[in-house]
């Protein structure tokens, strides 16, 4: 073969090629879905060497009581920074602040719950790290039943390594 | 050999002319947009002074721990960039939005914070730059301190991002005022009347933007997003002060001095086609008027707004005075109109990413004039066009500042990313000025930086007179203490 029929015979097959790709077909005349990324979840599970009362719950956290936000601020919906305080943003946001309103100083059955369902379910991850957080300050605090180094355990499974490193230093600065 | 030259370069065109003309109906291979952007990278160190800027957005989000240890670490700066820390002091309250140079910004001493927590916690706090040891000047009383200034007549201002109980307060000495309460609402005096009184005559509503001239007229935004208390309800106004008596140069020795005792308030209205009535929905850019504002002080600002039918943003921010305009004796203040992008992979998805924009008002003397018919203060007239359209990786900008010397604008972002698919951190941006051009808009931004830090923003970001610092506040970061860094390096 000579080298024009070489070029000939590779013109046709690439313009035969590229005339399949444009008129290929899905048979459902819609284009072909992208995959939808999906995001780091929460904990599936505890590990082994955690210890806690498991919270049955839904696949996202219930909050027993709206955010509290002081009066004037109930009004404006403004008080704080608008990545914490929206009430247009969905339920992210109000679970945020949620966190933020709970005692750091000394953990409840309640805030506990709270936190247990935020770091297992909680789908976005600056949650489980404002919980991790929480965990960390309540630690400080004491932590005699041993749950919230629990629940801090729990957290190293996480599938988020910004909240598995959050989670790690917060176990060495309780068990320091 | 010429007749030939001649003949392959008239077969180059004609060839090429054809392939261009066969190419019409097909999208153009190169994408025009991505050359500019591309420009404005390869170009950084002499439009933006940073040897290259940032790509991504962090997506790191440190420990307490980590933070801690080095503070410093919260922000990743762009090639060209350091970061010192100003003060990350256990004392220093978690919630500074923004930062004044004080006593000024070529010779500063101290940065004053407002803190933007609830009444019972402190409000406002001087750093010495020198220790980063941070003292009280405001122990309680205010709830969600954010803008904060320094007047041409020697005081400090700060303001309350809150709703209609919004305040601002004057303070005069703010190095020799400490641990002063001021009543939770209302004007009543506070524990140091000399030193800390509340300014009725400038309104109430939810304070954040600040454009004070040197003679005393003052530029106002209300935090405000729109549909507040009803469907179709309006954002946030935009208003001016005229003090009944202009400030015309020193220092004040006492509070009851001050250009802000008394004077008139004017909403900005656009629309002047039709005898000033193309207004409303659908008329948010270009020249309007400014509506007298009348009412037995302290006047409720966001309801005047909706009686008065004033223009309205989704939640205006901050602002800042362009310098250089004002020097040549012109008015242009520059703001944030900061929107909503919760990412539209949620239900509440908004994709409105937000805006800056410039307002003019004609020149000092004009704006500072009162000329009232039939309720319009004629003697200037405000024009309103935006600089920056925000997008998905540059959402809801928040606090602004002109660096001196070269005019760009920096701008503290307090996006959703933390809410995206891939959480992200937000960042600040460098943006150019509208240059000779014929639009209206910035004519590039680079991100500068980026924080580690999912659950802050960063805030207040101002720099000092010689242009070379930026102080910014890292609020509420996983610290849980407030920390105020100093970003050098800037060429």
């Amino acid at each position: 073969m000579n080298r024009n029929a070489l070029w000939l015979s590779l013109a046709c097959v690439a313009t035969f090629a590229g005339v399949i790709f444009l008129f290929k077909d899905d048979g459902t005349g819609i284009e072909t879905q992208v995959p939808v990324p999906v995001p780091p979840g929460p904990v599936a599970s505890a590990p082994p060497s955690a210890s806690i009362t498991l919270v049955r719950t839904g696949p996202r956290p219930l909050l027993a009581t709206p955010p509290r936000v002081d009066d004037a601020a109930e009004a404006d919906n403004d008080q704080m920074s608008s990545s914490l305080m929206s009430p247009y943003s969905g339920d992210a946001d109000a679970r945020a602040a949620a966190i933020g309103d709970l005692d750091d100083a000394a953990a409840t059955p309640q805030s506990l719950s709270v936190l247990e369902q935020t770091v297992r379910f909680d789908e976005v991850s600056r949650n489980r790290i404002l919980a991790v957080d929480l965990l960390r300050r309540l630690a400080q605090h004491g932590d005699e039943s041993g749950r919230t180094a629990a629940l801090l355990h729990l957290a190293l499974a996480d599938a988020d390594p910004n909240v598995v490193t959050n989670a790690r230093d917060a176990l060495r600065e309780v068990e320091r | 050999m010429k007749r030939f030259l001649a003949f392959a370069a008239a077969a180059a065109v004609t060839v090429t002319s054809t392939a261009m003309a066969d190419g019409f109906h097909h999208r153009h291979t190169s994408d025009f947009g991505v050359e500019v952007e591309r420009l404005a990278r390869v170009q950084s160190l002499e439009f933006f002074g940073v040897f290259a800027p940032l790509g991504e957005s962090s997506t790191l989000s440190l420990s307490a721990a980590a933070a801690d240890a080095n503070p410093a670490a919260l922000i990743t700066v762009a090639p060209g960039l350091r970061v010192k820390v100003v003060s990350a002091a256990a004392a220093l309250t978690p919630n500074i939005d923004q930062l004044v140079l004080w006593p000024n910004a070529s010779q500063p001493t101290h940065i004053i914070a407002c803190n933007e927590q609830g009444s019972g916690q402190i409000g406002v706090q001087r750093i010495d730059l020198k220790t980063g040891v941070p003292e009280t000047i405001i122990s309680s009383g205010l709830t969600s301190c954010d803008p904060g200034r320094v007047t041409a007549w020697g005081t400090l201002v700060v303001g309350e991002e809150n709703g209609t109980n919004g305040r601002l307060f004057e303070i005069l000495d703010p190095l020799h005022t400490s641990n002063v309460t001021v009543p939770a609402s209302g004007f009543g005096a506070s524990s140091d009347p000399a030193h800390v009184v509340g300014r009725p005559a400038l309104g109430q509503f939810s304070f954040e933007g600040l454009g004070i001239l040197p003679n005393g007229v003052v530029y106002l935004t209300d935090e405000n997003r729109p549909g507040g208390g009803g469907l179709g309800n309006p954002g946030g106004a935009f208003v001016k002060f005229i003090p009944t008596t202009l400030w015309t140069g020193g220092t004040v020795t006492s509070l009851d001095q001050s250009p802000w005792a008394s004077g008139s308030l004017y909403g900005m209205r656009l629309g002047r086609n039709g005898g000033n009535t193309d207004v409303g929905q659908g008329n948010q850019v270009g020249r309007g008027v400014w509506v007298e504002i009348t009412g037995t002080a302290p006047i409720n600002l966001r309801a005047a707004a909706s009686t008065l039918k004033l223009t309205s943003f989704y939640r205006p921010e901050d602002m800042t005075v362009d310098p250089e305009v004002l020097a040549a004796g012109n008015v242009r203040v520059c703001g944030t109109n900061t929107g909503q992008d919760i990412p539209d992979s949620t239900p509440n998805g908004d994709n409105n990413w937000g805006e800056v924009y410039c307002v003019t008002d004609g020149t000092v003397a004009a704006a500072s004039a009162v000329s009232v018919t039939s309720g319009i203060n004629a003697a200037s007239i405000p024009e309103f066009h935006p600089l920056v359209l925000g997008n998905s990786d540059f959402g809801m900008p928040d606090n602004i500042d002109i660096q001196p010397g070269t005019g760009n604008f920096l701008l503290n972002e307090d996006g959703e990313g933390a809410l995206y698919p891939t959480a992200r951190n937000n960042d600040i941006w460098d943006c150019l000025d509208d240059g000779d051009d014929t639009d209206t808009l910035s004519d590039g931004c680079i991100k500068v930086m980026t924080l580690n830090d999912l659950t802050a923003e960063s805030t207040g970001g101002i720099f000092d007179a010689s242009g070379r610092h930026y102080y910014v506040s890292i609020q509420h970061n996983i610290t849980g203490h407030g920390v105020i860094l100093d970003v050098t390096g800037w060429r």
